[in-house]
């Protein structure tokens, strides 16, 4: 293959050319899955916004009143807008500190460590299910088992389920229970920390609390903005947790966007409409990803990287 | 020779990768017929109905049937995704309750039950109740196979201890009344318990009883005027005051949920549970005391009693299924078969086909609770539930104003406005279809 800094132009051999079909053949399953189940769901999905589509009838083109009539005369529309955003604001941040903290914890050289990660990251397997729904109210119930731990406080038994003002709470806790894949990935970060900074910051005196905020948060900064994109985009798409523990009660307060677009698409039979809805939400997450990449040349810090302090 | 073998093992992966893609579409081999037949239901329905089908393919050999079977949450969601893909079953059961819906969308779908009168013994069913219930636009989506009633089943040893007399003319004030005297027995006893669908279900029934109307009218009118329904609203937050009902906090993570998984109703603290004849069965296995039923509620001078005798679910035919004669066919004998009758039992309900009725009674299988249940409330029926009343919106909506009286969010007074003006919002949009 030419270099290009030579700025010397070869034209491709035919050896080039057959391994590059040979790759195209390798992936080609990938590929059609794609085009299949992604590519072409995706713009249909476009297409299907601007009509009043139900599933049980042919698609008629009604132009951008979806796109309206969100935003005018939907009764639950900038509630759900609201309560997911609040979600996200409070879940993620949760998740990625408790992640960062469970994988600190972890990263003690430990006998039996390994059995410990195994533990830690089990219950991200489980994902949203009835079975999770059912332990969740178990436990959260006004006489569940947290309410009678918190009695041995004196605290008064609280409606973590029931009332407006913690179901939303109580629900994100859900996600931050499952925070493996984010605990391996910062496991993977604090592993790459250079032993040989911190002890020297160590001998000039540092306490642990300066060596956590001026070398281990500068090293896994690459992963927290890893962690940050990715969990925020779950966040934001998040429905099974409200779907099987609050159904999207009491009073709306757990009404997320995802739950939203699914009523309106299989239960009031508004599948167009809910295209609509899921494109807004398609971009409102362009545009934070897009955001959060700018800013990155700002606060992340790669060890390969031209400058090292 | 490696590099045409791996091409070839490529070309393989990625061509089964496309054949699994397909979907299955029965065989249709000269002689084997198969057909899919979905219900919903608990245990004890699926056992009954798949030994009746075992007892169809005994009988009929070269017949297969295959059962898809489930609980009642998700059916509604399967069936529309089936029948948009044309994947749906041969015969499969509809809830009266999307009738309206799934007609007003798209009839070519299914088959319209009156012109299988000379393939199916339409003589054993009450035709206007089928139509009543199982048909929009004089289109008859399915049969009715088991007749439902709503009514009141109680915690007799409860009810004795706090002295309330339950009978099967309770008007509204008596709940209330029972209320006060459950609550002398503690904090944490309440004479009844209503999930989500029953406290929906409550404030519709109570309309009808008041105004003889359904929430929207035939002329997507609202068939109510703001105090009918301020009332309503006052009554529900009458129950909370006086302790009838459990606050709103305390029922919501229930709300979905029947009597036989209310922790409170199985462990004695609620004395009353609104419930559908159906469910009895499944209330008495699972609860440890003695339990009765009695009639629901009616107002005195009610208009329209409004009590629903529902069909428990209509069995209704697949228009573009392959085998549809053969479906046909079943379908008549798991309706009017004596053998099939006997086999189903009432896992459907109080049969809705008076031939099963029959066979049934002689032979001792009818549950009595349900038959009391279903035969207090027959003379108190309301008629079938207007189409636009049962669209899921309107539901959901009701359900939000519902829930901001019971937190107290919203007075009686401005939850009435708001419930009025959404709902003429919804009446509106449905009148434009």
């Amino acid at each position: 293959m030419a270099l290009s800094g030579s700025g010397i132009v070869k034209v491709r051999s035919l050896s080039d050319r057959k391994n590059s079909m040979r790759g195209l053949l390798y992936i080609s399953p990938w590929i059609l899955g794609f085009i299949v189940f992604q590519f072409y769901p995706f713009f249909l999905s476009l297409y299907y916004s601007f009509t009043n589509y139900s599933m049980l009838n042919k698609p008629k083109f009604v132009g951008l009143k979806n796109y309206v009539d969100m935003f005018t005369r939907d009764r639950n529309y900038w509630q759900s807008v609201k309560v997911t955003f609040i979600y996200v604001l409070v879940a993620v941040p949760m998740k990625l500190a408790f992640s960062l903290f469970i994988a600190m914890l972890l990263n003690m050289r430990l006998k039996l460590i390994n059995v410990f990660r195994t533990l830690y990251y089990i219950p991200s397997i489980f994902g949203g299910s009835v079975a999770v729904a059912i332990l969740w109210r178990f436990l959260f119930n006004r006489d569940g088992i947290v309410n009678q731990f918190l009695s041995t406080f004196s605290i008064k038994p609280i409606d973590w389920l029931g009332s407006e003002r913690w179901a939303l709470f109580t629900m994100s806790l859900l996600t931050v229970w499952q925070f493996g894949s984010s605990m391996v990935v910062f496991l993977a970060g604090l592993k790459q920390i250079p032993n040989e900074i911190v002890e020297a910051a160590k001998v000039d005196g540092a306490g642990r609390i300066r060596v956590f905020f001026s070398i281990t948060v500068p090293f896994l900064s690459p992963m927290i903005f890893f962690n940050l994109i990715l969990q925020t985009i779950y966040a934001l798409q998040e429905f099974t947790a409200p779907f099987v523990i609050t159904g999207g009660g009491p009073l709306k307060a757990t009404y997320l966007y995802g739950l939203m677009i699914y009523e309106n698409a299989f239960k009031f039979l508004k599948t167009g409409y809910a295209s609509a809805q899921s494109w807004i939400l398609f971009l409102a997450i362009m545009v934070f990803t897009a955001f959060v990449f700018k800013s990155s040349p700002y606060w992340t810090y790669y060890q390969d990287s031209e400058d090292s302090k | 020779m490696k590099r045409k073998l791996l091409s070839l093992l490529l070309i393989l992966i990625s061509a089964s990768t496309l054949a699994f893609a397909q979907a299955g579409k029965p065989a249709s081999a000269a002689k084997d017929v198969k057909l899919r037949f979905s219900w919903w239901g608990a245990d004890s329905r699926h056992k009954a109905t798949l030994a009746a089908i075992k007892l169809y393919e005994t009988q009929n050999p070269g017949v297969k049937i295959e059962g898809e079977y489930g609980a009642f949450g998700n059916f509604y969601l399967k069936l529309i995704t089936q029948l948009n893909g044309n994947t749906a079953p041969d015969i499969f059961q509809v809830d009266y309750k999307w009738v309206y819906d799934l007609l007003s969308q798209n009839k070519s779908w299914f088959v319209d039950m009156r012109t299988l009168s000379d393939k199916i013994d339409l003589s054993g069913f009450d035709m206007k109740y089928a139509m009543a219930w199982g048909s929009a636009d004089n289109y008859l989506i399915g049969l009715p196979m088991g007749v439902n009633a709503i009514g009141l089943v109680y915690n007799k040893g409860l009810l004795e201890k706090a002295g309330v007399a339950i009978n099967d003319s309770w008007d509204w004030n008596d709940l209330l009344d029972a209320g006060a005297k459950v609550k002398k027995l503690g904090k944490e006893y309440y004479a009844a318990f209503f999930n989500k669908s029953y406290l929906n279900y409550m404030v519709k029934v109570q309309i009808k009883q008041k105004t003889g109307n359904d929430l929207i009218t035939k002329d997507y009118k609202l068939g109510f005027t703001k105090s009918d329904m301020v009332d309503v609203f006052a009554y529900i937050q009458k129950l909370l005051d006086t302790g009838t009902i459990p606050p709103f906090e305390e029922m919501v993570p229930f709300e979905m949920v029947y009597a036989d998984q209310t922790p409170n109703w199985l462990n004695g603290k609620y004395g009353i549970c609104p419930t559908s004849s159906s469910l009895i069965p499944s209330i008495r296995a699972a609860s440890k005391f003695d339990i009765g039923v009695a009639r629901y509620p009616i107002y005195d001078n009610a208009k329209n009693p409004g009590l629903i005798t529902a069909p428990t679910m209509l069995l209704a035919l697949n228009s573009r299924s392959p085998n549809l004669p053969e479906a046909i066919k079943f379908a008549n004998w798991i309706l009017n078969d004596k053998d099939a009758a006997l086999v189903l039992g009432d896992a459907r309900g109080m049969p809705a086909s008076s031939i099963a009725r029959t066979v049934l009674a002689q032979n001792n299988r009818l549950d009595k609770n349900i038959q009391n249940m279903v035969e207090k409330a027959i003379p108190f029926t309301g008629g079938p539930e207007g189409d636009l009343s049962q669209n899921q919106e309107v539901v959901t909506i009701l359900d939000d104003y519902i829930q901001q009286v019971g937190y107290r969010k919203m007075t009686p007074e401005k939850a009435a406005e708001g419930l009025m003006k959404d709902l003429a919002d919804k009446a509106a949009e449905m009148s434009k279809k």
